[in-house]
Order: C-alpha cells, then structure tokens, then sequence
C-alpha cells in the first residue's frame, strides 16, 4: 500500500501506472449501496488530474452514481495493458465537473475513442476524485 | 433467476473478462479479478475461482456481508453483465478447477494478445496456488453494456 504523501513519487506519477490510465483496458470501479450491495462497473477513461487526484468519465454510471452520493469512497482497478500489472486505487469523490479543461480534454479523448458503429462515448461530466491510497495487486512482467 | 444459454457461454468464455465485487461493514466495495468461473447445471449457482493471495480484504468483508456482484464481459465486443447475489461459502480448488484456471488465464493471455497486446500471456503469472472457489446464488442480473440506457435489470 503506497501511503498518500508518496503516491506522487511511487503511484500517480509513475509511468507504469499512468500507461493504465490510457483506456486500452477499461477500469473497473466498485462502489456499494446503501444497503450493502456492491456495484461493479467498467468506466472508459482515467485521467490524471495533479499529484493526488484523478478524474473519471461520467457516462453510464447511474447506479454507480447514486452509490458515489451515499458512500463517496470508493475502489477501482486499473490494468496496465503493456505489463498487464494491476493497481487497486481507493478514492473520493470530490466533486462533478461539465465544463472546464478537464471536462474538454476527456471529451475530446472519448471522441476519438467513437466510431460510427462502436459504442457511444460522449461525456455527460467528469468525476474528480482525491486518491487515498494505491495498491499494486500485480506485478505483471515486462515485454519481452 | 436462472441464467441463459448464452449468459453462460459468456461468463464461462476464455475470452471474458470476470470480476467479484463485495463490500464490509464500512460500505467500501473491493473488487477481485477472477481467475475462472464455472456455472453450475442448476444455473443458478455460481463457484467464482480466484488465488488465495487475492483474498485478504475478502475474508474480512464476507464475515460482515453476505451481498456479491459479479461482472463480465467479451473483451471483443463489450458485451457485459452483472449479476448480483449471495455468498455461500468458499472451498479450496479441485484438480478440475485448478486445470479449469490455467486453461482460463492462458486463453485470457492470448485473447488479449489477439488484441494488440503483445505481451497479454504476463496474465499467466496472475494465477498462483492455492486458489479458492467462492459459491455465489446469482439472484439478479443486469445488462451493462457501455451504451446509453444500459443497467437495465433483465432477469
């Protein structure tokens, strides 16, 4: 477990772990309900926002939605698709935004992630989140 | 619920991804990936496969809250599902299922090399002994494939 007051040397800033932001495999976040049932869910992008925070796409996220307004921690997984190493990251939600640079610079990455006859990929806000803590859960190995 | 013939295809396919999710008292959900699943005949129950060495918060959390989700979906087309349900216990692996996880995490690999990803056979070395099954009651299922209005409860 990496502690909040290094994360900017060992997690959030290291390049393995900004490559599992890119997308290329989808996070997973889990959040839970008000009456203990977890919620797991894909979201399409991860972005680094500053040393401790993180933004997530807000797109088809309703239960995951409403869950985040009841219990604002919550966890996601995050892939490497180079190492296949995998990180667990526990985050806050902090608060929405529909506008704004973070806002249009994920719009602007989903829409290059659209095509005609894929899936739908516009951003209804993006999610900015404090990270709490980082865990590497594997390792993965380097290309060969 | 029961789960269809082609729900069961799907979770059970090398070619999908798998996931359990469960939360503790404290409301915080963690989530595992999985290292295969095998759907009973009945289809209703569920034996979730995953390393031992993954379950430390799980052990903890299912002493305090029986609720799981499992999610899936085709690395190929996106196509995903959650099904929700109850914990019913863990055992350790047969020799069956062990086999049954290194096939899964190999096929897994090579899926994901198919996908551009030149190194998707590093996902071999996720799986470690011992592994544990998890039985899940699935009582619930959710389409949540990444399109507008998904989430909808169909079974």
């Amino acid at each position: 477990m990496v502690n909040l007051s290094k994360i900017s040397e060992e997690g959030l800033g290291s390049q393995s772990l900004q490559r599992a932001f890119d997308g290329i495999i989808p996070l997973v976040a889990g959040t839970c309900a008000a009456d203990g049932t977890p919620n797991i869910t894909f979201m399409s992008q991860f972005f680094y926002v500053d040393e401790q925070h993180v933004a997530i796409s807000y797109q088809f996220m309703n239960k995951t939605w409403r869950n985040l307004n009841i219990n604002p921690i919550f966890t996601t997984l995050v892939t490497n698709p180079d190492t296949m190493a995998m990180w667990k990251l526990k985050l806050q939600y902090v608060e929405e935004q529909k506008e704004g640079p973070i806002f249009e610079e994920m719009e602007m990455q989903l829409m290059a992630l659209s095509t005609p006859e894929n899936i739908n990929f516009s951003l209804r806000s993006a999610v900015i989140c404090r990270v709490l803590s980082i865990e590497n859960v594997f390792e993965g190995s380097e290309m060969p | 619920m029961l789960l269809t013939d082609h729900q069961t295809d799907l979770l059970q396919a090398h070619y999908t991804s798998t996931y359990v999710g469960y939360s503790g008292a404290n409301s915080l959900t963690d989530i595992i990936k999985l290292s295969g699943v095998l759907v009973n005949e009945d289809r209703v129950h569920i034996d979730l496969f995953v390393p031992e060495l993954y379950t430390q918060t799980f052990v903890k959390n299912i002493q305090e809250n029986v609720k799981l989700s499992c999610l899936f979906t085709s690395v190929y087309t996106l196509e995903t599902y959650q099904i929700k349900g109850t914990y019913l216990g863990t055992r350790p692996c047969t020799a069956a299922e062990i086999n049954l996880q290194k096939a899964y995490v190999e096929g897994f690999g090579q899926h994901r090399v198919n996908l551009g990803m030149k190194n998707g056979l590093a996902f071999v070395k996720y799986y470690r002994e011992p592994g544990i099954a998890i039985r899940m009651r699935a009582e619930e299922i959710y389409e949540q494939t990444p399109k507008t209005g998904t989430g909808k409860k169909i079974g």
